[in-house]
């Protein structure tokens, strides 16, 4: 068996090393770790109700801005600047989303249609990570994610905002298309 | 990096996270071994980085193609340094910002391509000194950026590098009499 090459230099003999693998637990410790973080604070009322504000504000401004700035150019033109807007919004709404969203205040009829509006994100997910998505295609799922997400975070920042009155959300009040 | 798992992540997607996790903890593991030297320490900064990293994914833009190892690196160098000096292991080294070493740009000896050698030598540096070999021809960082790491001098890193570039081949040619 021939014997290894002499490195060249110290980053050629560093990069020759194997790896190590980790312990095989690390991500059940991570989940524990996780788990047992304390719960975040409950949001005062004001700040639950500047969050519906902002969304009920936000939101259809920020779509009729962005339509009155898009430039008249060909559509492939606009796939990649447009594409990037569609993908800026879903990580902002993702973000408010973080924050809005309250495990411990969900009834029945909460849980199950939050869950419902999770399920739609995913299976667009998981047809985003096809491989070989024309960029019509792929601009059409993203449209559709920050749709999905805009109606999921104004419904749980609404959720909680009827928690901190004391409320519950009632599914009856509510039909999601 | 699919831009789906890390938007799933961003929305605190829990299955994401352990994607994410099961991805990089071998590159993070590694890395922090490399620079810990104990496997203990490096699994404890490998779950403290995972944990970083459920907490700041939202911070990691991606602006400009930048990688998300790169960022998820230098969450995990700072996991392990800081275990390092929690263990005080970093206090116990005669530490001297510049002893007047040059710099040593010889070739690594033949032992270098025996990699149970190499780790061997390595494992028997103080951990400071291994932490700036590391860094330096291992991760690719400059001597700015290990001082900026360790609130030190530029000065202290190329002292460190040079120390421990000659000890590292003085253990090597131990290690290997017959090229010595």
């Amino acid at each position: 068996m021939p014997e290894p090459m002499t490195p060249r230099d110290w980053g050629e003999a560093f990069a020759a090393l194997p790896m190590d693998a980790a312990p095989a637990d690390t991500w059940r410790r991570v989940a524990a770790r996780l788990d047992a973080r304390p719960p975040r604070a409950r949001w005062p009322r004001w700040l639950a109700a500047a969050a519906v504000l902002v969304l009920a504000i936000a939101l259809p401004w920020r779509s009729w801005f962005e339509h009155a700035r898009l430039p008249a150019t060909a559509p492939s033109a606009q796939a990649d600047p447009a594409l990037a807007r569609l993908q800026a919004e879903s990580a902002q709404l993702e973000g408010l989303l973080a924050y809005a969203r309250d495990e411990r205040v969900a009834s029945g009829s909460a849980a199950t249609l939050s869950a419902q509006l999770d399920a739609r994100v995913a299976a667009i997910d998981a047809a985003l990570m096809q491989p070989g998505l024309a960029a019509a295609r792929q601009q059409a799922l993203w449209r559709e994610r920050v749709e999905a997400l805009r109606t999921l975070a104004a419904f749980e920042a609404n959720r909680r905002w009827l928690a901190s009155q004391g409320e519950r959300y009632d599914g009856a009040l509510v039909r999601v298309d | 990096m699919p831009d789906a798992l890390l938007a799933r992540a961003r929305a605190g997607e829990r299955a994401a996270f352990e994607q994410l996790c099961r991805t990089f903890e071998r590159p993070v593991f590694t890395l922090a071994l490399r620079l810990t030297g104990d496997r203990e320490q490096a699994s404890e900064a490998l779950q403290d980085t995972m944990l970083k990293l459920v907490a700041r994914v939202r911070e990691f833009r991606g602006d400009g193609g930048s990688p998300f190892w790169g960022w998820l690196r230098q969450i995990a160098v700072n996991e392990a340094l800081m275990q390092l000096r929690r263990g005080r292991r970093f206090a116990l080294e005669l530490v001297v910002d510049d002893d007047g070493l040059g710099e040593d740009p010889a070739p690594p000896p033949a032992a270098a391509a025996d990699a149970a050698q190499l780790q061997r030598a390595l494992a028997a540096l103080p951990p400071l000194t291994r932490s700036v070999l590391w860094l330096y021809h291992g991760e690719g960082y400059t001597h700015e950026e290990i001082a900026a790491l360790m609130q030190r001098t530029a000065s202290f890193s190329k002292s460190q590098l040079a120390r421990g570039t000659r000890r590292l081949r003085a253990l090597l040619h131990v290690e290997d009499p017959i090229h010595a």
